[in-house]
């Protein structure tokens, strides 16, 4: 039995860019995580990742619903986010874990992709 | 500021002690004392985003009892366009009782130092007319909240003095903390200032007050004995 406990993945070259967009929000960079913007217009979006030059690309969609904040009159309104569901496909990507379903002013890791 | 306002307060004491050390005519009066809090239009000039008016009116009802009701209104327009165009009104009320910690040797004295409390409400209509949120990779967001109504209810404990410095009117300035009890906000918006209260933000506030009052005095007690405290017990 082949059992090996999960580690942070450096992805060499990695092409990312939200579906439906043309330009990219990395493209050929080496990251362990990256952070990604939701569609605020919309309550699914879709991020073509491609781990690195050579490999085939997979795609995640991210399921959720949107609430406005006003932080002050200054700063104006931010959003906030309530994932309800992700998805996958499998060229390269083994699973998808859902680690914290609240996006807020608060810094904490949302999604897991594993390799 | 504050010394200088220290000083005024001081110098006014002085002068009433002066005039209250004439013999007493062993009348006292009661009645309605009507006042203007004279720094909300002064933390107005500061914060030209609202604009607030506050009235009080309080009787003796006992020994060293006020009963105290206060009122006013708030507006409160934010006009930071494209990001939020926010616009507010509302109103307030406010009842409770002072309690007098001044010891008087003259009938006629009628300066307080006080600690009170209120209960308190206000109602509020607001909107965003229009909002933005930037983003520069999926496109701007844009929205409004249309007008509704808020609620909120509130307790707050008060410190103070008024001061007699001509007959019948009176200055004054006390200390409030206020601590929000019940309030219908919700998270999408919240007020910018609760009428009465202040920053909507918040559970809690700290307020000063400086008021200017004019006692109506339309009930007289002659009394036979000099040197007591107050005829109403």
């Amino acid at each position: 039995m082949n059992f090996n406990p999960p580690f942070d993945t450096i992805l060499p070259a990695v092409t990312i860019f939200g579906l439906g967009k043309i330009d990219s929000l990395f493209a050929k960079s080496s990251e362990t995580n990256v952070h990604l913007p939701l569609n605020q217009n919309s309550d699914t979006t879709s991020f073509y990742i491609q781990p690195d030059t050579t490999g085939l690309a997979d795609t995640i969609q991210i399921i959720y619903t949107r609430t406005i904040h006003l932080i002050s009159p200054a700063c104006g309104f931010v959003t906030f986010y309530n994932i309800d569901s992700i998805n996958t496909t499998h060229h390269n990507i083994d699973s998808i874990y859902l680690e914290t379903k609240t996006i807020n002013n608060t810094n904490v890791e949302n999604i897991q992709l594993f390799y | 500021m504050w010394k200088i306002f220290n000083c005024f307060i001081s110098i006014l004491i002085l002068a009433i002690r002066i005039c209250h050390g004439q013999q007493d005519s062993g009348e006292v009066k009661y009645g309605l004392r009507f006042g203007y809090d004279i720094s909300r239009p002064i933390l107005d000039y500061l914060q030209p985003n609202r604009r607030d008016e506050e009235f009080s009116v309080d009787m003796q009802v006992r020994q060293n009892w006020f009963a105290i009701a206060e009122g006013g209104w708030n507006n409160s327009k934010i006009n930071n366009s494209p990001k939020l165009v926010y616009h507010s009104s509302g109103y307030f009320w406010r009842i409770g009782f002072d309690y007098n910690l001044l010891k008087h040797d003259n009938i006629n004295d009628n300066n307080l130092i006080y600690g009170g409390f209120r209960l308190g409400h206000a109602n509020l209509s607001h909107s965003a007319s229009s909002f933005q949120i930037a983003d520069i990779y999926w496109g701007n967001v844009n929205g409004s909240i249309p007008l509704h109504d808020v609620a909120a209810t509130w307790f707050e404990i008060a410190a103070g003095i008024k001061i007699e410095a001509l007959k019948n009117f009176f200055i004054g300035w006390s200390v409030r903390e206020r601590i929000l009890l019940n309030s219908n906000i919700n998270s999408q918006l919240t007020p910018y200032v609760i009428p009465g209260f202040g920053k909507g933000n918040s559970k809690s506030a700290f307020d000063v007050n400086y008021s200017l009052y004019y006692r109506i005095p339309f009930l007289r007690i002659k009394l036979k004995t000099k040197k007591t405290s107050s005829p109403i017990k």
